[in-house]
């Protein structure tokens, strides 16, 4: 692939992360070009959809100057080198604010996140830090295909900035439903991987046991590639696990059509018809294209996850947040609460997220992954910023989750499949979604200038 | 607050409300009075549920 530099400005904002990678490694053309033409991008959508809380232009710029120069000596520090991203303000990236701090005067990150360690090392680009609701207010960010609509939860702008066509690729956090939510509303490929499978460290918490990064894309062999990057054991988090980076390659030549539950029980009578609908005609598709896929129910005990989420999170989110502002999220009235729940509780509702988590293993058995919507309802307007009930029980149990993008309601709002599988099985899931992706056909370029 | 036997939501909610008065008095606000009513759901939830022995907290 050739790229024309008179035509940068249109073509690079489409481009995904495994397609500049391998521009810039073929010299078609440099980080520094790939920079400006996103900043042109930002520029001519960042005041319809306002992603950023620190657009880090002048910071972009010159860490594009040096991997250009490296190109030219020969030396390409990863496969991500000169594809920029954006990350969301819960994460540490030196010499950048951290919003979610939610001081007056929020100091300068003296240290990266391990996350942005591990990019950096393979020549990724910080565009800045994306928004995140803080001190409970309202978040400017709007959806990228439909202004008078939300983005999704606490990882909007993560969502919205790669929808936008402003980033390939963005890092979020999801404690509930904040990384797969955004990613759905937006139109984009989502992963909420295996608890543990990437470091937390330098992410500020929410609840420490829920607390998932998780990566937006906008497809999945772009979120694989990132994923190569990103996973493996951190002596900086205790709670990342020991299995190395799966490889970024998804090998869909070698796969078979997958296996798949789709969830009877659960989801689709919460579910709003034209999702439902959506569903319908992607399950068909898959069908066709020689996916087995049958009625799968979750076990009876299933609702009790939102009860014992709801007390291991409040408990944490307590405990660490006990002498921050009154209104910060979690330190508010509803926060507080969770500095009330006795011991007993709080290891009872982990002894329940045990419980339950064999029980969905047992009832997954030999599938490649079950199947639910992402959300049971298109992107709402403000201030509500959707419904994260499908998504939640993945969180609590740490269960790895995608979202694959399905189709547009009639009011051209994106809508989503959310896949789940085993713990530690995120290359097969990315491998369904991929696949599933090919199926169904993704998503065009949303309506913005 | 025992968690076996069952606690009804009454009790807990009395509890919760006992102890959120000392701590943060003189009187419950809304919203934690509403946040107070869901921890009391989950807590009857979690404590009508009996977990086989060999489970272990994760």
């Amino acid at each position: 692939m050739a790229i024309e530099s008179t035509h940068l400005s249109t073509i690079v904002p489409n481009l995904g992360v495994g397609e500049i990678a391998d521009a810039v490694a073929r010299r078609e053309i440099t980080p520094i070009e790939i920079v400006e033409a996103l900043l042109e991008r930002v520029a001519a959508t960042e005041g319809k959809v306002q992603a950023w809380s620190y657009l880090d232009a002048a910071g972009a710029r010159a860490q594009a100057r040096i991997l250009s120069d490296e190109v030219v000596t020969g030396r390409l520090r990863g496969p991500l080198h000169g594809v920029p991203f954006g990350i969301k303000d819960e994460f540490h990236v030196e010499g950048l604010p951290t919003g979610m701090r939610a001081l007056d005067i929020l100091p300068m990150e003296p240290e990266d996140a391990t996350v942005v360690t591990r990019l950096r090392a393979a020549g990724a680009i910080v565009m800045g830090k994306t928004h995140m609701p803080v001190r409970n207010k309202e978040l400017p960010t709007r959806n990228p295909w439909n202004q008078e609509h939300t983005a999704g939860g606490t990882s909007s702008g993560s969502g919205a900035s790669v929808g936008a066509r402003m980033v390939p690729f963005a890092i979020g956090e999801q404690t509930m439903g904040s990384n797969l939510r955004p990613a759905c509303y937006c139109g984009c490929a989502g992963l909420k991987p295996t608890y543990g499978r990437i470091s937390r460290f330098g992410c500020f918490p929410f609840a420490w046991s829920v607390d998932h990064v998780g990566l937006i894309g906008r497809s999945f062999s772009d979120l694989a590639l990132v994923l190569s990057v990103l996973a493996g054991p951190d002596s900086k988090d205790h709670t990342a696990i020991a299995d190395s980076a799966p490889p970024a390659d998804l090998q869909l030549e070698a796969m078979r059509p997958p296996r798949i539950g789709l969830v009877r029980n659960f989801a689709l009578d919460r579910s709003e018809p034209v999702v439902l609908e959506a569903l319908e005609r992607s399950v068909s598709l898959m069908k066709q294209a020689g996916a087995q896929i049958s009625d799968f129910n979750l076990p009876d005990e299933f609702p009790l996850v939102y009860q014992a989420d709801r007390i291991v999170t409040a408990a944490e989110g307590a405990t660490f947040h006990a002498d921050e502002h009154p209104d910060m999220d979690l330190s508010g009235s509803a926060g507080r609460s969770g500095a009330l729940v006795p011991a007993t509780y709080y290891l009872q509702a982990r002894r329940m997220r045990a419980w339950l988590t064999e029980k969905v293993l047992a009832a997954i058995g030999p599938l490649d992954a079950i199947l639910t919507p992402t959300t049971p309802a298109p992107a709402p307007k403000p201030p509500g910023t959707g419904n994260a009930t499908f998504l939640v029980p993945w969180s609590f149990l740490g269960f790895p989750a995608i979202t694959v993008p399905c189709g547009l309601s009639p009011e051209g709002l994106p809508m989503g499949l959310q896949f789940i599988t085993r713990p530690r099985a995120d290359y097969q899931l990315l491998q369904v979604g991929a696949w599933t992706e090919n199926v169904i056909g993704r998503l065009p370029a949303p309506p913005l200038p | 607050m025992r968690l076996s036997p069952p606690v009804s939501k009454e009790e807990v909610l009395e509890w919760l409300r006992k102890e959120a008065l000392a701590q943060w008095g003189p009187e419950i606000e809304p919203q934690l009075e509403s946040a107070l009513e869901t921890l009391a759901t989950a807590m009857v939830a979690v404590s009508g549920t009996p977990l086989p022995e060999h489970i272990e907290p994760l």
